[in-house]
């Protein structure tokens, strides 16, 4: 009669033997997390690195002589933020606020600025290896503010936007 | 004092100011900047330089209103040589009393796109966003 008391171990012991013949490695894919946002019908994304905080939308304060795509300023816990419509910035007509409109305080280097959006519908963490190139018919307005990738958040593309490029065009 | 700016001169641990608002947006000007005040009747046309801050500074798409029942009062620059004034609604608040740690700079991009600007900063007062104007840059702006 078979000795059946290490069974189990035996067998544990020849599964990782197998595994370790077919060289499979249990690798940790790198990722990046990604803030989803409306404009409009279209998905645009931040990498969540760039941004600090998610407000719902208040008063904007006004500041006269700033460009049209500044909106204005908010107190953010007793810190000034400038807050930018990504809209005019990318050459669209302006934000129409609602409900589900929300402020994206976004840092890059040393600017910091929030950024108001149709709506943040999630964040999301994707492999590095999901972002494909934009693709080509991508509008020049929104190219111009494009990291070079996107992904696919349910069955729709989400362009990634450089903060460092937004912030860059109103400080050229 | 020397500042990292290379700004000299002794900075205040406080500032007194004069507020009043233009299309909801509250406004603050240091009262060492401030000779005075008149009202338009009190001011001859011909000796004072007389202009509103929407003037020299545009607000667009804001519509301006005169809120009824004030009468428009001017703010006169303290500058011996030149005589010019300011004329704004009834001031909300005179010689109000500012720390210097509740001002804060505006942020970097207003700064980068608008350099020039007399809005030099925020005053953060009882929950109120108080935008500081220096007079004498304001009036030097070409309208």
């Amino acid at each position: 009669m078979p000795d059946n008391t290490d069974k189990s171990e035996r067998i544990l012991a020849e599964v990782k033997r197998r595994r370790e013949d077919s060289g499979t490695i249990d690798v940790e894919e790198e990722k990046a997390e990604l803030v989803i946002f409306r404009l409009g019908e279209d998905y645009y994304a931040f990498f969540g690195s760039d941004v600090k905080e998610i407000l719902p939308y208040e008063p904007i304060t006004f500041v006269p002589g700033c460009p049209e795509y500044i909106i204005g300023i908010i107190n953010v816990r007793g810190d000034i933020e400038s807050v930018i419509d990504i809209h005019l910035l990318m050459g669209l007509s302006a934000t129409e606020v609602t409900k589900k409109s929300r402020i994206i305080i976004s840092s890059k280097g040393t600017v910091r600025s929030g950024i108001l959006v149709d709506s943040v519908e999630d964040v999301i963490s994707v492999p590095l290896s999901c972002l494909k190139r934009p693709i080509s018919t991508l509008d020049r307005s929104v190219k111009d503010f494009s990291l070079g990738g996107e992904t696919i958040y349910q069955n729709r593309y989400v362009t990634i936007l450089d903060t460092g490029k937004l912030f860059g065009k109103i400080q050229s | 004092m020397k500042t990292e700016s290379g700004i000299t001169g002794q900075v205040p641990e406080e500032i007194r100011i004069l507020t009043f608002r233009i299309a909801d947006v509250c406004f603050g000007m240091d009262m060492d900047q401030i000779a005075g005040m008149r009202s338009l009747d009190q001011i001859n046309p011909r000796e004072y330089r007389v202009c509103r801050f929407e003037e020299k500074f545009p607000f667009r798409r804001q519509e301006i209103r005169t809120h009824s029942g004030n009468s428009p009062m001017i703010l006169i620059l303290n500058d011996e040589e030149k005589l010019s004034g300011l004329c704004v609604d009834r001031p909300e608040n005179i010689n109000i009393s500012v720390s210097i740690d509740s001002i804060r700079p505006m942020p970097a991009l207003i700064e980068a796109c608008n350099s020039a600007s007399p809005i030099w900063g925020v005053a953060l007062r009882e929950g109120q966003m108080i935008l500081l104007a220096d007079f004498y840059k304001l009036m030097a702006r070409q309208g």
